[in-house]
């Protein structure tokens, strides 16, 4: 009896015992180690709805966030004449990168260069992925020709304008459109095959483009910025294949200008407003904003920590990047996107492309700076500011090494600044408009007819100087701001009247090679006492070298001549 | 039935009968070797919970029922001995024979325990007795220093900080690089959630072999904690209180506001004097006090063992504001059924913590902020509502630590609750069955706020709450299966098992800004008005991962002279990809006793070993194999703007562990009855096919960067564990022992695997703003040691007041660029040693004096990178040595920025009195109320020998400015050597405690 009991007893408890062991061990869950998954999204899960298509046909565009304020800007913007970021204090000296893109002694191992490389190549190949997506939805019957086909052909155009811009700053680069297939390392191609391929591209894919403007078409890769990617294309194709190609230039122009579908804002600030995505002159935005659309933070970089309380901006900005005298004064004092300067009477009352002078916080205080630079007796020529912790921006910055005085250089005024916002801008950004259209007709018209005084020329810029409030010109050479002592330059008054109207709007580097001055760049070099910062100019600088980052993992990428 | 009854009234006369014949036996316990008596040793008869205790002469008393029976005598230290009494005995004298080897203890391996003559791989055990005392508020503190080849740092006195704990160095830069722990069989258990109190003893993993039982998860050694149980016999009772005073042990030598005044005056710069005397450090730091209570009690019949422990733990963080109050309790019963064949166990911990963290940030703004500023405002003053009345410098970066850390609040709650149950059933006299489950729950609360008028971070978006909740959960289940006999000569021993492992994480996250009041703190965020204006973030996530293995083992003595053990592993884990699920994890070690050949006297044990094992590394984060979408920026579309999804990983189907080969090679020996032993192992091992985020080309790809498996990393390695018991005499005796780890290699094979190129070189870890950002200051090479610090090289100041760097490239220009960089320094240590001295004086003193030390790594002082520049002296404090940076000619540096450069790596050798504690307990009569009084005095850190300038001397495994995070291609673990501002001081503790056993 007792001993049954205990061998029930025994087998109850073994019988569960092993139930337990085996039922997790034998289960079919015992050796599954599939992923589940719970906040992320795979590709089982998207491409289901229309607004998952659209979502995706974005992603190709959010690329374009880093245009701006990025890299690309950065290196075409501190390049040129009209910005430089120096060194103030122990802040923005970086290992002197930003000095050396002033200075035109760039290396390859540059962090903008890179950052630039690769803001194109991401938008590269995203048309490049979304084009392979969409052809294989239209491959297995998903969706028809009809509507991805002009998708596609969207994203192509989108494609080329990314080869322009790197054309335009890296030269040979290599060419890649397919994506699954895309060689690993893809090879170089010259800068005439890039060319072609750019011009192939828009020639065969523009026709397949809305020409509506506005609406779904707004910030989109339409019919007219196909023509304006051409049109920049064939204006400086002199720089970049050494062919001139200004009667197709002017064409480009002219189906614009002629299509009606833009017309000159008569306040040129509209374009630079907060709320500035209506504006009729825009051929390509970008519309940024501050909480769904970050990119653009032109208040971080451009303003003095203590311009914090004139706009009552949520965070403080870095002192950073601001414009140089002679390019200031290129501004005749009633041209009306110069501004005025603050003064100690008050604030600046004309808004323009610059902050200048006194500055003042939104009460209408002084912007006050505890870290001024103070006199120092013992070394007289030492850099001091000499009206006190009183934030002014002098717009002639002596220096660009740390003895650069941290309130030195007039800021961009340009776009305006929200009050009480945010390290992000929601302004919208103008990649292409009308008025860089006209000048650029005027320009083609000029170099057709090499005549300073041809009327069609004189006609379009005296219609953009005519909105700015200044008189007409009756001659189109003059001297530039930083080569007066030159004399007349051909065509003055159109690379004159381009930088006032294109200030960073990164048009001013290009101009500058297309007028062959870009290498002239002792002229508008600020000094520096900083070693190790080269002194590595000349002809080739008018194009960037391949980053090392690249050209370490991709043997086949070519560098350029000169590097 | 009937039957039952009769036996319980048998039962219950009889045990009437018995106590009414007891007799009273008495006797002497001495040590077999000099015959002395020895105090404090349980007497108790086997099979009840009676029993006595030794007195001071070592003589016990006690009443036994008659009939025969049996006494157990046990101390610690000594071998038990069990003695059969005849019916009729009275007087007994027993000889206990000191348990001398500490070879013959038994240590904890995976899945087992094996006594420490058959280990064959590279094992190291410490006891509780051995273990740090004093200011002690995590188990990793126990063993820091102790276990030879085991680096625990944890740099600056941050109370809610974590350490880093390397096992034989860097064996990973990937993923995971701090040690698998495995608290009482709970795999992936977390230190924060066992009381120092309640640990009983804690062994390391250290080689391939013996980690390699642990797979995918052994690759950075294993840490294995075993709680404390309850014992069959006496009901014990145990307090353990402690008090502790903590302070700064150092600050960085800045400016006081005399040489700030007086430096400033030298540049003739009209100085940045703001009219007052601070010591901001004085300011932001306080003399932080502790008390930690810890009461426990246990006991057990034969067949139930119990003990329960509840520790309560109240500190003061050396920074103001700062500090944590932690609950932790814990639950052990062991249950033994169906004649003792089965034995179930129920382990429970619970913590409960509420930490003020304060912000580390402080310390760097403290550092930096000028000296003769004032920290509060007087009343009235401009701004002194704008700032809640205190001073503010309105600079870019630059803020008053004061107000940081008196402002804002930055909280959290951890809860932490660990259960497991265990079954072990004895199928047949060898053979036993186990399964095991346990879960652990783990939540994080955090609140932080920031205060509308708080300059550095509030005021600019008027107030900002932030609600954070990470839990984590994560469910083991495993069975094993254990045999054990002879066969011929040969004992043996084999294991089976099968584990299940499920982690499962979630956590919500949102912060928001534009408050109407103070008021509300991070409770209320819905009072934020950014949520409306579309501003202010919310975020949320849960993600899932398993782990499942199959593993065995076996042991084998052949005549307690060969061992040999042979382990194989084979673990799949839903992190890895579609095409390598599954990952073989084999080992294999053997040893044989020389001593059994050599036959001295003086030679105790002499076992010499070899093992070989390989181990693995998982992912950090699951999902890391697939192709995901994330959401980017969003898309202007018609209008309105759409998020805009796109890839945010490639798919990698060939995604799998990281595997480390090593072979170990040692002796453990003991000389002359013991007086002398230890351990000496060498190590080389190879990681490969490293867990790196790799930049990868696009296309072909979709993402710029994908989880690789990529490249090899090298180390090797000596260490050496001796203990001398020098003297050991009644009167006083004295035991050093020594562990030393030597680096011998630690090396970047490659980073580069088929078509993914490394490019030889790369250099990392920015050194940052103001200024010097795009200045890396590690280069990472294939076919070089890890942690190069790199940089310029520092000849002086020219005679203009200009750096001067030296020409390393050799062509001729002097530039200060980065083709004039080098090789300035090393990060990582050469060698490592702890040195430990224990004394008793008489019966009832002891002390501890505790050394520990790292040798040979350079550190990269950045406070003196970015503040030994003269000219920054009117927009920061700067260091004291500031006015030193001059020409031969005795002109001042005249640039305005800090240049990292050899002039700021500094040697990081230190020597640390670490531990030093001195104890009395009380000599009690048998029958005290008491079993155990003892007072102590520890001190922490009480000096330390350096010529380092910066915050703490200590190893930097890791930048904390990466982290290793893995959405950085390149973890921090690939930079060490950096001390980063905002590190918390060093700090020098004492505290006094008390154990008491009822």
């Amino acid at each position: 009896m007792k001993k049954q009991i205990k061998m029930k007893r025994f087998l109850f408890t073994g019988k569960i015992f092993i139930a337990v062991v085996f039922m997790l061990a034998i289960g079919q869950s015992c050796t599954n180690l599939d992923e589940e998954v719970y906040s992320e999204i795979t590709p089982e899960n998207y491409f289901q709805t229309e607004e998952q298509f659209i979502s995706a046909l974005g992603n190709a565009y959010t690329q374009l966030y880093g245009y701006a304020m990025g890299d690309i800007h950065d290196m075409r913007e501190l390049s040129s004449d009209e910005m430089v970021t120096p060194t103030r204090g122990a802040d923005w000296d970086d290992g002197g990168h930003l000095r050396r893109l002033h200075q035109h002694s760039w290396n390859n191992e540059d962090p903008t260069l890179n950052g630039s490389w690769n803001f194109c190549f991401g938008g590269v190949s995203t048309a490049n992925r979304l084009i392979a997506t969409f052809q294989g939805l239209i491959d297995d019957g998903s969706v028809s020709q009809d509507v991805a086909g002009g998708y596609i052909a969207e994203l192509k155009v989108l494609r080329a304008f990314f080869y322009l811009t790197l054309l335009d700053t890296f030269g040979k680069v290599p060419i890649v459109t397919g994506f699954a297939d895309a060689p690993a390392l893809p090879a170089s191609n010259t800068k005439q095959e890039v060319y072609d391929f750019i011009e192939a591209e828009l020639t065969t894919n523009a026709s397949l483009l809305t020409q509506d403007v506005g609406g779904a078409a707004y910030g989109r890769a339409n019919y007219w910025v196909a023509q304006m990617i051409l049109a920049k294309l064939y204006l400086n194709a002199v720089s970049y294949t050494g062919n001139v190609q200004w009667t197709k230039a002017k064409t480009a122009c002219e189906a614009i200008i002629n299509s009606g579908k833009f017309e000159l804002e008569g306040d040129y600030f509209t374009n630079f407003n907060v709320n500035n995505s209506g504006s009729k002159e825009f051929i390509f935005a970008i519309p940024y904003d501050k909480v769904y659309a970050q990119g653009f933070n032109l208040p971080m970089k451009s303003l003095h920590y203590g311009s914090q309380f004139t706009f009552n901006l949520s965070s403080q900005p870095w002192n950073g990047f601001c414009s140089m005298k002679e390019f200031y004064d290129s501004y005749a004092d009633n041209d009306l996107r110069k501004g005025d300067a603050g003064t100690v009477d008050g604030p600046a009352t004309r808004r323009g492309n610059f902050l200048a002078g006194y500055q003042y916080t939104a009460a209408g205080l002084p912007v006050l700076d505890d870290k001024y630079e103070r006199q120092d007796p013992a070394n007289p020529s030492r850099p001091y500011d000499e009206d006190g912790d009183w934030v002014n921006f002098d717009p002639d910055v002596a220096t660009i090494g740390s003895l650069t005085l941290r309130q030195a250089g007039a800021r961009v005024g340009k776009w305006q600044y929200e009050i009480g916002g945010t390290t992000e801008m929601s302004n919208d950004f103008s990649v292409f408009r009308l008025a860089d259209v006209i000048l650029m007709l005027a320009e083609a018209n000029w170099r057709l007819s090499g005549s300073s005084t041809d009327a069609v020329a004189l006609g379009l810029l005296n219609e953009v100087r005519d909105r700015a409030g200044l008189d007409p010109v009756s001659d189109l050479d003059a001297p530039i701001s930083f080569k007066v002592e030159d004399g007349d330059v051909p065509g003055g008054e159109i690379f004159n009247e381009r930088g006032r109207e294109m200030f960073e709007e990164q048009s001013r580097r290009t101009d500058l090679i297309r007028w062959g001055m870009f290498t002239e760049v002792e002229k508008w070099k600020l000094p520096t006492t900083v070693t190790g910062d080269f002194t590595v100019t000349g002809a080739h600088t008018v194009l960037f070298p391949i980053p090392k980052s690249q050209t370490d993992v991709n043997p086949n990428l070519d560098q350029n001549d000169g590097y | 039935m009937k039957r039952f009854l009769l036996t319980s009234l048998t039962l219950l006369l009889s045990g009437a009968f018995l106590f009414a014949q007891e007799r009273s036996v008495s006797g002497t316990v001495t040590d077999a070797s000099t015959g002395e008596g020895i105090p404090g040793v349980n007497v108790l008869i086997q099979g009840t919970t009676s029993g006595s205790v030794t007195d001071i002469d070592g003589k016990f008393q006690l009443e036994v029922p008659s009939g025969a029976v049996t006494l157990v005598l046990s101390y610690v230290g000594y071998k038990t001995v069990t003695v059969a009494l005849s019916p009729a005995q009275t007087t007994v004298d027993v000889g206990l024979e000191a348990d001398v080897t500490a070879l013959s203890e038994v240590v904890v391996v995976g899945y087992g325990t094996q006594e420490k003559k058959e280990v064959t791989s590279a094992v190291s055990s410490v006891k509780a007795e051995n273990f740090n005392q004093g200011n002690v508020n995590n188990p990793a503190q126990l063993i820091q220093g102790k276990v030879a080849g085991l680096s625990i740092t944890k740099p600056g006195g941050n109370p809610n900080g974590g350490y880093q704990i390397r096992v034989r160095g860097t064996s990973s830069v990937g993923q995971n690089t701090q040690p698998l722990v495995v608290i009482d069989g709970i795999a992936g258990g977390s230190l924060d959630n066992i009381d120092p109190q309640d640990i009983a003893s804690i062994d390391v993993l250290k080689d391939g072999s013996s980690a390699a039982i642990y797979g995918t998860r052994g690759s950075t050694g294993v840490i294995l904690v075993t709680t404390k149980t309850g014992k069959e016999g006496r009901f014990e009772v145990d307090y353990n209180g402690l008090v502790t005073v903590e302070m700064p042990a150092r600050f960085v030598p800045m400016m006081d506001a005399d040489g700030f005044r007086a430096l400033s005056l030298e540049l003739g710069i009209s100085t940045n004097d703001a009219g007052s005397t601070t010591n901001w450090f004085e300011e932001i730091t306080q003399t932080a006090k502790s008390h930690v209570h810890n009461l426990s009690m246990s006991g057990g019949s034969s067949k139930t063992t119990y003990r329960a422990s509840i520790n309560y733990r109240d500190a003061q963080g050396i920074a103001i504001t700062t500090g944590f109050r932690q609950l932790n309790s814990s639950l052990n019963i062991t249950q033994k059924g169906l004649k003792d064949k089965l034995t179930v166990t129920y382990n429970l911990f619970g913590t409960f913590k509420q930490a003020d963290y304060g912000f580390d940030e402080a310390f760097r703004y403290a550092t930096v902020y000028n000296p003769t500023a004032p920290v509060n405002l007087d009343p009235g003053a401009t701004d002194y509502d704008r700032w809640q009345g205190y001073y503010q410098s309105i600079a870019f970066d630059y803020y008053n630590p004061v107000a940081i850390l008196e402002l804002n609040t930055n909280q959290g709650k951890d809860t932490r609750i660990n259960q497991a149950i265990r079954g072990s059933y004895e199928v047949l006299e060898n053979l036993s069955v186990d399964a095991f489950f346990s879960l652990q729950n783990e939540s994080f609360l955090r609140g932080r706020y920031y205060d509308k008028n708080s300059y550095w971070r509030g005021v600019d978006t008027d107030g900002r709450g932030e609600r954070e909740l990470n839990q984590n959960f994560n469910q083991l289940f495993e069975t094993t299966v254990r045999w054990t006999g002879d066969i011929g000569a040969a004992n043996l021993n084999v294991l089976g098992g099968y584990s299940y492992q499920d982690f499962i994480n979630e956590g919500f996250h949102a912060y928001g800004g534009i408050f109407i009041t103070d008021a509300f703190g991070f409770n209320n965020l819905g009072a934020a008005r950014q949520f409306p204006q579309g501003l202010g973030d919310i975020d949320s996530y849960k993600d899932r991962a398993k782990l499942i293995a199959f593993f065995g083992r076996v042991n084998l003595n052949v005549n307690e002279t060969y061992f040999l053990s042979a382990s194989v592993r084979q673990e799949g884990s839903s992190k890895f990809g579609e095409n390598n699920k599954w990952g073989l994890f084999p080992a294999v070690s053997a040893g044989v006793e020389l001593a059994n050949f050599i036959g001295s006297p003086s030679i105790d044990n002499l076992k010499a070993r070899v093992s070989w094992g390989v181990t693995g590394n998982l992912p950090r984060n699951s999902y890391a194999s697939l192709f995901r979408l994330t959401s980017g920026s969003s898309f202007f579309y018609n209008g309105a703007f759409v998020p805009g999804y796109g890839p945010g990983s490639n798919a990698n189907p060939d995604l799998k562990w990281e595997k480390k080969s090593e072979i170990d090679i040692g002796i453990d020996y003991s000389f002359m009855g013991s007086r002398i032993f230890g351990s000496l192992d060498y190590y080389t091992r190879t990681t490969s096919d490293l867990l790196l985020n790799f930049t990868v080309p696009v296309p072909p790809n979709l993402y710029n960067s994908t989880l690789s498996n990529i490249g090899e990393i090298k180390n090797s390695g000596i260490e050496l564990a001796v203990a001398w018991k020098a003297v050991q005499a009644t009167a006083l005796s004295y035991t050093p022992s020594l562990t030393f780890n030597y680096y011998l290699e630690n090396k970047i094979v490659s980073l580069s695997s088929g078509d993914l190129e490394f490019g030889g070189f790369r250099d990392i870890s920015d050194m940052g703003s103001p200024g010097q950002n795009g200045t890396p200051l590690i280069r990472v090479e294939e076919g070089k040691e890890m942690g190069q610090i790199w940089g310029l090289v520092y000849e002086g100041v020219d005679e203009t007041g200009n750096w001067v760097f030296a020409d390393v490239n050799g062509d001729g220009i002097k530039s200060g660029g980065n083709e004039d960089r080098a090789v300035i320094g090393h990060g990582l240590p050469d060698f490592d040693l702890g040195f430990s001295n224990t004394f008793t004086f008489g019966q009832n003193w002891d002390a501890n004096i505790f050394f520990r030390g790292s040798f040979g790594h350079d550190l990269l002082n950045s406070y003196r990178g970015f503040y030994e520049v003269p000219n920054l002296v009117t927009g920061y404090n700067v260091y004291e040595t500031a006015g030193d940076i001059r020409s031969p000619g005795g002109v001042l540096l005249t640039t305005n920025s800090g240049k990292a450069s050899s002039l700021h790596v500094e040697k990081g050798d230190f020597l640390r009195l670490d531990n030093f504690n001195i104890g009395y307990n009380f000599s009690l009569p048998a029958n005290a109320a008491f079993r155990k009084i003892r007072l102590y005095l520890a001190g922490n850190n009480l000096f330390t020998i350096s010529g380092y300038k910066g915050v703490d001397p200590e190893v930097r495994w890791i930048d904390q400015e990466i982290g290793s995070d893995d959405s950085y291609q390149m973890g921090g673990v690939l930079s060490p050597g950096l001390d980063r501002r905002n590190t918390w001081f060093v700090t020098r503790s004492v505290s006094l405690g008390v154990n008491l056993g009822f």
